[in-house]
């Protein structure tokens, strides 16, 4: 109920998704840099590959030579050659 | 650059991080506050940096998550710091060196004297010494221009005296005075041509010749006087200054002395030789004229007018008229004007008479220029000299009777 009200309170003050969600934010710079912003853990990582939970299910990076160049409590930095990015279960809030 | 200053201030560690769960390890130091970079995963473990200050918040973590921690590196200012302050000796030094360096880099260490040819240096570092300029002196409370006004006051010879400093060093550069110089044969009788002599008058001086002497140019005839009698109101108009008195460099006064006076006569003879061909073929100015008008820019000239010389033979004369905007500022467009003169070829037969009257002419006139003006001629032999083919060749040779006596180096 209350996550609703966020989103419609959201929605008519015209905040962006991610100030009014809490799904995640990614971006991503060419194939070398990602930016994840509002993610939950890091559920594993390799160099082929990271995991990150978020609220909205997993995220999967995988590529070559991936490595988390900054990591805080809300955001990471992801650097390597990313090949690709693909969401596993959990559903669109 | 800012980044990699901040890390370096604040101190990294890199560790390694050894367990199964080191994405659990991860999560638990993320929650705890830590920031964690470059992190990456190789076969061994995990690898990756923290900041000094977040390392001892890593061990809760670990232990939770059974993972070991091994420190791999420490990078930044915190360990060269604590380095440093381990040896304190060094640091104590490396102070004292730069106290040392700082409190003798105010001193004057070393004073130098340029320039000097007659002053002495020692001298000059002496009367510097007195206006407080020495070693070990304090620079900082020195006024070296008082010190170069006051060496220049001090210095008779120095025309001009500056004081630089250099660091610790301070140079004294000195410009001397050029002082007239007095010829060594000043007040002397010379000879000004060779010749033999026949009269010599001595009014004052003492002789150096003997008549029927051959002298060459240059040669001392009479000195000049030493202990001449007492001076007379008739003294010459053009006397010398006895050397003695104004020769700054002569260190003792030497008994006065005055000029030689006198007269030496000698006979002297001017020769000149000078041929002239019988068939000659010359090139001539014919007397014709043209005038052309153009304009210069530079290295650029331009002809309005008489473009290209009208004969075919010619002596080009060329005159620039430009205007002059205010001192050495001038229009940088000139006038010039071209004066063409023809030339022309001349071919010249003479008989044998009329090239010996050219060639005697023509030695005489050389002959005049270089015998001294209103000289009384003795002898004149004009020989013709045989054996010349298609030429003449005349020499004129010329006896004179005149006074040889000049004042050396007038």
């Amino acid at each position: 109920m209350l996550k609703k009200l966020q989103v419609s309170v959201g929605n008519i003050l015209d905040f962006p998704p991610e100030v009014a969600g809490e799904g995640p934010k990614i971006t991503i710079t060419g194939r070398r840099q990602i930016l994840v912003e509002n993610y939950v853990s890091i559920v594993d990582f390799t160099e082929e590959g990271i995991r990150l939970e978020t609220v909205e299910g997993d995220i999967c990076f995988s590529g070559k030579g991936l490595a988390l160049k900054v990591i805080l409590s809300t955001e990471l930095r992801i650097e390597g050659e990313l090949s690709s990015l693909s969401f596993v279960r959990g559903e669109i809030k | 650059m800012l980044e990699r200053f901040r890390a370096f201030w604040q101190g990294r560690i890199f560790f390694m991080a050894i367990g199964d769960q080191l994405a659990s390890f991860l999560n638990q130091i993320l929650k705890d506050g830590v920031i964690v970079y470059h992190t990456q995963k190789s076969k061994r473990g995990m690898r990756a940096q923290v900041k000094l200050a977040d390392f001892r918040r890593l061990r809760r973590a670990a232990r939770q998550t059974h993972t070991r921690v091994h420190i791999m590196a420490k990078y930044g200012w915190p360990f060269i710091a604590a380095r440093w302050w381990r040896r304190k000796g060094l640091l104590t030094g490396l102070a004292i060196i730069a106290l040392v360096l700082t409190v003798l880099s105010q001193l004057v260490l070393s004073i130098s004297v340029t320039g000097n040819h007659n002053v002495i240096a020692a001298d000059v570092l002496q009367r510097a010494e007195k206006l407080g300029l020495k070693n070990w002196a304090y620079s900082q409370d020195l006024n070296l221009n008082q010190i170069a006004k006051a060496l220049q006051d001090q210095l008779p010879d120095a025309a001009w005296v500056g004081v630089e400093r250099n660091g610790t060093g301070v140079l004294i550069k000195i410009s001397e005075k050029i002082r007239p110089t007095i010829p060594l044969e000043a007040g002397n009788l010379v000879a000004s041509r060779a010749g033999i002599i026949k009269e010599i008058m001595v009014i004052q001086g003492i002789p150096q010749i003997h008549e029927g002497e051959t002298v060459r140019a240059g040669q001392v005839l009479i000195t000049q006087a030493l202990n001449p009698s007492p001076p007379t109101t008739t003294s010459a108009p053009n006397a010398v200054p006895n050397p003695a008195v104004i020769n700054p460099k002569s260190s003792q006064l030497t008994a006065p002395t005055s000029m030689a006076r006198g007269f030496v006569r000698a006979r002297v003879w001017y020769s000149a030789e000078k041929q002239v061909p019988l068939v000659e073929d010359t090139i001539e100015e014919s007397g014709k004229l043209a005038i052309g008008w153009g304009i210069k820019f530079g290295s650029r000239v331009i002809m309005v007018t008489t473009q290209d010389s009208p004969f075919e033979q010619n002596n080009k004369e060329v005159t620039s008229h430009s205007l002059k905007l205010w001192r050495n500022w001038r229009f940088p467009v000139e006038v010039i004007r071209v004066k063409y003169k023809e030339l022309h070829s001349v071919h010249l037969e003479r008989s044998i008479a009329e090239a010996c009257q050219l060639a005697e002419a023509t030695a005489r006139t050389e002959v005049q220029q270089k015998m001294t003006p209103g000289v009384l001629v003795v002898v004149e032999n004009v020989k013709t000299i045989p054996n010349i083919s298609g030429a003449e060749r005349v020499r004129v040779e010329v006896e004179t009777f005149e006074d040889l006596a000049v004042y050396a180096n007038p």
